[in-house]
């Protein structure tokens, strides 16, 4: 099944490529210590510090979540883990160009 | 003359029409392939990129074990060495994220020198060996497949990360004030009563610069012609930073004499 419409679907593609990698830098660049020690404040407050016009990094930790989605975007990608007992929910969006 | 045109004509739509299906089908053909390409680069894309995450993950959850192990344990000071050489372990995880099957199997063990691999970025300040501490050597193998399919990816790797436990220091320490306790002691003579005791460790103490870091115990009794001594040192290392909060770990020393 073709999760993305013809018209523009390989930029839809490139795009949800471009968010998972976005992802995996925040992982790294944070480290899992500190998604396994980080209040909610800390947590949402370190990936908006990596958000920018072109890419948006949300998600919830323990259930909370930090905000809701972008309405529009051209691409996303999410991952959820559980670190230390708690449920770490990642989330990033590739803006449509304004 | 007419019905040569309208003939004509429409073997003239035929062709056009048949020449604007056969292109539209090759841009057709053509998008579907680029599309295909996209998806499947995508795809790579995830699994490399929840690739590093899910042995991250895997080297954490062996961090977390062997911190379950450590933690209130009371190890002796002469045989530390075997005690954590009996630190091993392994797990096994799988699921699906985004369409991409996972599996990881990992297995760590203690490992009392660098035992190569990388230290994996993920892990913050338990990454990579870290000499005179509590060492594991991580080995992950991970599997993912796009919706059960190709593309695929497998990954097998050997990691170094630790538990920030001062073992090989403490240790030192242990073994030198219970060698500096013993000699204090070992001036002991009947009636081997606690005041002679407390005096002997007293003086330890003073003469010893690592016996006040630990607690000591004496206790004497006659024998033969001098003094039967039991002595042990223990001291309690809290406030340890794991991966699953602080913990504490005891290291005690035992000795014996007969003065």
């Amino acid at each position: 099944m073709n999760p993305y419409p013809l018209a523009g679907a390989g930029a839809g593609a490139q795009a949800d490529g471009r968010a998972a990698s976005a992802i995996a830098s925040y992982v790294r660049s944070e480290g899992l210590p500190f998604l396994a020690g980080a209040t909610v404040t800390s947590f949402c407050a370190s990936l908006l510090a990596v958000s920018n016009s072109t890419l948006m990094l949300g998600g919830s930790l323990g259930g909370v979540s930090c905000g809701p989605p972008p309405s529009r975007s051209l691409g996303s990608s999410a991952l959820g883990f559980a670190v230390s007992g708690r449920q770490v929910e990642l989330e990033a969006w590739v803006e449509e160009a304004q | 003359m007419g019905r040569r045109s309208a003939v004509a004509a429409t073997l003239v739509s035929l062709i056009v029409f048949s020449s604007l299906l056969v292109a539209n089908s090759a841009l057709y053909s053509s998008d579907q392939s680029a599309l295909g390409a996209a998806i499947l680069s995508t795809a790579q894309t995830r699994e490399r990129a929840f690739g590093g995450i899910l042995v991250g993950l895997a080297d954490y959850g062996a961090l977390e074990a062997a911190q379950r192990s450590v933690a209130g344990a009371t190890l002796g000071c002469s045989s530390a060495q075997p005690y954590l050489e009996s630190l091993a372990g392994n797990s096994s995880a799988s699921g699906s994220q985004e369409g991409i099957d996972y599996s990881t199997a990992t297995e760590w063990a203690y490992v009392p020198s660098p035992p190569g691999g990388a230290a994996p970025a993920l892990l913050g300040q338990f990454a990579g060996y870290s000499q005179g501490e509590v060492n594991l050597a991580v080995s992950d193998s991970l599997s993912e497949s796009y919706n059960g399919g190709l593309p695929s990816y497998s990954l097998d790797v050997a990691e170094a990360v630790h538990l920030p436990v001062p073992v090989a220091s403490t240790v030192s320490d242990c073994l030198e004030a219970l060698a500096d306790l013993g000699a204090a002691l070992s001036s002991l003579a009947p009636p081997c009563n606690s005041t002679s005791v407390e005096e002997a460790v007293r003086l330890a103490g003073a003469g010893s610069p690592v016996i006040d870091r630990f607690q000591v115990s004496a206790t004497a009794a006659v024998a033969q012609l001098g003094c039967a001594v039991s002595y042990t040192v223990t001291t309690t290392l809290g406030g340890l930073e794991g991966p699953i909060g602080p913990f504490q770990v005891t290291f005690q020393g035992e000795g014996s004499i007969l003065t």
